[in-house]
């Protein structure tokens, strides 16, 4: 029989839910920008296409 | 380290790091909450440890980290070193929050409160404040190199205070509980083994995780200052 079994699963809840939420915007903040990079990129290409 | 980037240059974790960080953060969920012996004073709540403690450690090496980078940064101004310190400190702060909101889920059922100002947890609090101003100020824009300047400077103050709260226990009278791990009996001595084979693998699943998390957001703080850069370039060229 668990003792405080809501505070320990609280405490991995939270840590868990942290850690995956960080690594959800991560993913999806990297996409968006390096989208915006690619646009960039190619805007600089046509702007001077000697570099 | 070069500053000259392409399009896709920047960094992803390697499958050798995902699956160690897969692999420890299986074995060491496992291990805490299954294979460790239940704590015969504090009961499961006890086994909240095998979270608290190597989250704790792992925002130290991120404060050593960012301590380096910065240090790297203020004699070199080589804007890689402020990346990898910003990366840093952004990713120990959230280890930083992992550590306040587990101590506060353990502290509650053990000593009736959630939080108390006794000198571990205090000094723990102004650290991860000092992490916090950090992330802020980088939030909050401004001249570049004036804010990594600043930043370097806070980073300083948060290794200075890193030792001020480890042995925040050990100086003054805290409610907090001693060091078990690093005792004066030596390594490890102050656990049986089965608790200090799930602390190590607690300890390495937290450090992967980490360095997994570290990867992903440098790759996103390269693409963030390239975009920042070309930015830059095409309005100069396009300024009449």
């Amino acid at each position: 029989m668990m003792t405080n079994p809501g505070y320990l699963f609280a405490g991995f809840a939270l840590a868990w839910g942290l850690a995956l939420g960080y690594l959800w915007f991560l993913s999806r903040r990297s996409a968006v920008v390096q989208r915006e990079l690619e646009i960039l990129e190619e805007r600089l290409k046509q702007v001077s296409p000697q570099e | 380290m070069s500053r000259d980037r392409s399009v896709n240059p920047s960094p992803t974790p390697s499958i050798a790091l995902v699956g160690a960080g897969l692999v420890t953060t299986l074995l060491a969920l496992y291990s805490a909450l299954v294979f460790a012996p239940t704590d015969r004073v504090q009961g499961d709540v006890q086994r909240l440890f095998y979270l608290h403690v190597p989250a704790a450690l792992t925002m130290y090496l991120a404060i050593l980290l960012v301590f380096i980078a910065s240090l790297r940064y203020l004699q070199t101004r080589d804007a890689a070193w402020d990346e990898l310190a910003t990366v840093g400190a952004e990713v120990g702060l959230l280890w930083g929050t992992i550590v306040l909101l587990t101590g506060a889920m353990w502290a509650k059922p053990i000593w009736g409160a959630w939080w108390t100002w006794d000198a571990r947890l205090t000094s723990f609090f102004i650290l991860w404040l000092i992490f916090v101003a950090y992330v802020m100020l980088r939030s909050y824009g401004g001249e570049v190199e004036q804010v990594a300047r600043f930043c370097a400077v806070l980073s300083i103050l948060g290794f200075i205070g890193m030792p001020i709260t480890h042995y925040a226990v050990e100086w003054f009278r805290t409610m907090h509980p001693g060091p078990v791990i690093m005792t004066e009996g030596g390594l490890g001595r102050g656990l049986p083994g089965s608790m200090l084979a799930t602390f190590a693998l607690g300890l390495a699943a937290s450090v992967a995780l980490f360095s997994n998390l570290f990867v992903l957001r440098l790759r996103l703080e390269q693409q963030t200052r390239r975009t920042q850069q070309i930015r830059r370039h095409l309005d100069l060229m396009e300024t009449p």
